[in-house]
């Protein structure tokens, strides 16, 4: 038996048992699907921003609207400030390097051993 | 709105390669004038020098303005010297240098009159020449 046959078999039994079902029962039974109906609402979602009021949201396109016009802000603003650090990468010794440089002492005093003996002693 | 949100992603994953390939290309002739007074001595081979190192030196030359005419000067004098060191030697400077500053003002000024005493010694001049 392939699956339409199975299909349409099942459907066939499902009406059959539906027409053996009681008056009370099915009464109750759409009762609670009318009432199911009557309580289905959008789901919501809670966004809470930082210390700010809670933001009530459902899926309307507004709502989409809205965040992807953030998404996108937040991408500038991220793209930007690599931009920026980039270009003002700085070496973490370069503060050091420019007080050495600057210093009166020639470069090679640092590396000459006797500066050690003297420092030591 | 999804044009939008294209162009941002590009945007966000571009501009720091752009920004890195616009440094990596900063070759002499692209210079302030400002800069290149400042790095004059490194003129020859800045244009061989490699990304990071421009950089530090671009970020050195930045410094340079807020520098008294003296410590310019002695900039512009031990430039050189200080870009032909190899990084463990710029190492083994930075951490005496370090020493040294810790000392107390009386100590660094003897330490600093015995080098130049030291300089005028044989003994330097005889181990310079090897």
């Amino acid at each position: 038996m392939n699956e339409p046959e199975l299909g349409n078999k099942i459907a066939q039994l499902l009406d059959r048992s539906l027409d053996d079902i009681e008056q009370n029962t099915l009464n109750r039974l759409q009762s609670a699907r009318r009432t199911s109906l009557e309580n289905y609402r959008v789901v919501e979602t809670l966004v809470t921003t930082g210390d700010g009021p809670a933001i009530r949201e459902g899926h309307s396109p507004r709502f989409n609207t809205r965040n992807l016009l953030s998404l996108v802000a937040l991408l500038l603003v991220l793209a930007s400030v690599s931009y920026w650090q980039t270009l003002q990468y700085g070496d973490e010794n370069e503060e050091i390097d420019i007080l050495l440089l600057a210093d009166d002492l020639p470069i090679n005093a640092y590396l000459d051993n006797e500066l050690d003996v003297w420092l030591d002693s | 709105m999804a044009r939008l949100l294209t162009v941002a992603l590009w945007l966000y994953f571009s501009l720091p390669s752009y920004a890195q390939s616009e440094l990596d290309q900063s070759s002499w002739t692209g210079l302030s004038s400002q800069e290149k007074r400042t790095l004059a001595p490194l003129a020859k081979d800045w244009d061989k020098m490699d990304p990071a190192k421009k950089q530090k030196w671009l970020g050195i030359s930045k410094r340079y303005q807020s520098m008294t005419p003296l410590e310019q000067q002695r900039i512009q004098t031990h430039i050189r010297d200080w870009d032909s060191l190899t990084p463990d030697q710029r190492k083994q400077a930075r951490k005496k240098y370090q020493k040294i500053k810790k000392l107390s003002p009386e100590k660094r000024l003897e330490i600093k009159q015995k080098w130049r005493k030291y300089k005028q010694s044989s003994k330097y001049r005889k181990k310079n020449l090897k």
